[in-house]
């Protein structure tokens, strides 16, 4: 989750900033992320400890952080595997 | 003429008396009407405030019919809830009624090199004043057009550009344009319009979109197999240098997935 703005007036940028989450807006991304990474844990899969670990931080996304702006920087922070 | 038993009372005229008719919303209209208290002393002025409806809503559009609020009003045709918060003023088009589908997925879409777009209601009249976007996977020295089109009165397709603006998707996060180039899109409430996004560089970032199999579709295919096809594919070389005035005719259905486009007016 990427709180950079950046707002154009042509080519020039005339506002720049971090825009506010909140706790409903990064468990949407969340739960649509482990979503998309259950595939990973399928029967038939061996899943790495990259993506262990991976699922783990979103799972753990709340306890971890005092506000929802610092889940967002840990979350866009993270090299997420492929 | 006062009904025969009612005593003559033009209050309703009074109360509306500086706005005429084409520009009497359905807003000020019931203002001035809840002011009126249901007691026999009123009978003329309710029948009255009939009357006036009834004539706000001949002359405003479409008719509606007697139960909607008809035009001079949303004119949107689906009653959109008004939300509460302040920090939602935008609309983001891939969701609204009644292409759009709630835009639950996290789905990254590659800007295409060609031009596609899906239709939408415009669900306020008046100038746009800002398109977002939001870039995932950056690029550097990419840009993404999104246009706004006028629809073909016949085919209901993209006819004349109205505008469109090139976003920077050279680092990720919320991308906003506050100008365009070929004009100013003014859009008019309950009027159907299309999204039209192509690459604006041969380099291209990914944005947010709506998955392809979340997508409403346009309702046209060549047999059952075919997934949703709301997006649609343009004749017509919507290049980085030269973007064209008109996208052309509908070329194929695509796959894909639809840009994530959020509409603010001023």
């Amino acid at each position: 989750m990427d709180r950079n703005f950046r707002v154009y007036d042509g080519q020039e940028i005339i506002e720049q900033g971090m825009r506010d989450v909140s706790w409903d807006e990064i468990r949407h991304y969340r739960d649509a992320e482990l979503v998309r990474t259950d595939p990973w844990a399928l029967k038939d899969r061996t899943m790495s400890q990259e993506k262990k670990d991976y699922r783990t931080f979103l799972r753990d996304l709340p306890g971890n952080h005092d506000s929802a702006n610092d889940a967002a920087d840990a979350w866009a922070a993270y090299e997420i595997p492929e | 003429m006062p009904l025969p038993d009612a005593t003559k009372d033009k209050r309703i005229y009074q109360l509306l008396k500086n706005i005429d008719l084409g520009n009497l919303t359905f807003s000020e209209f019931q203002t001035a009407a809840q002011s009126v208290f249901a007691e026999p002393e009123a009978e003329d002025t309710l029948r009255r405030i009939v009357l006036v409806n009834l004539a706000r809503m001949s002359v405003a559009g479409d008719w509606a019919g007697l139960t909607s609020a008809g035009g001079g009003g949303s004119g949107y045709g689906v009653l959109r809830p008004q939300t509460t918060s302040g920090t939602f003023d935008g609309f983001e088009v891939c969701s609204m009624a009644p292409w759009g589908v709630a835009a639950s997925s996290y789905s990254p879409t590659a800007a295409a090199a060609y031009p596609q777009g899906y239709p939408f209601v415009s669900p306020k009249s008046g100038d746009v004043a800002r398109i977002e976007v939001y870039c995932s996977t950056a690029s550097a020295s990419s840009t993404v057009k999104v246009a706004i089109y006028a629809q073909d009165e016949t085919t209901h397709m993209p006819s004349t550009m109205l505008g469109y603006v090139d976003l920077d998707s050279s680092s990720t996060g919320t991308i906003a344009a506050t100008s365009f180039t070929g004009g100013t899109p003014t859009l008019v409430a309950g009027t159907q319009y299309w999204i039209v996004q192509a690459r604006g560089s041969a380099s291209y970032g990914s944005f947010r979109g709506v998955g392809e199999d979340a997508r409403l579709g346009l309702g046209m295919a060549s047999d059952p197999t075919n997934g949703p096809n709301c997006q649609a594919n343009f004749v017509g070389d919507w290049n980085a240098a030269n973007p064209v005035d008109n996208v052309g005719t509908l070329s194929q259905y695509v796959s894909g997935d639809a840009l994530r486009v959020l509409l603010k007016w001023a």
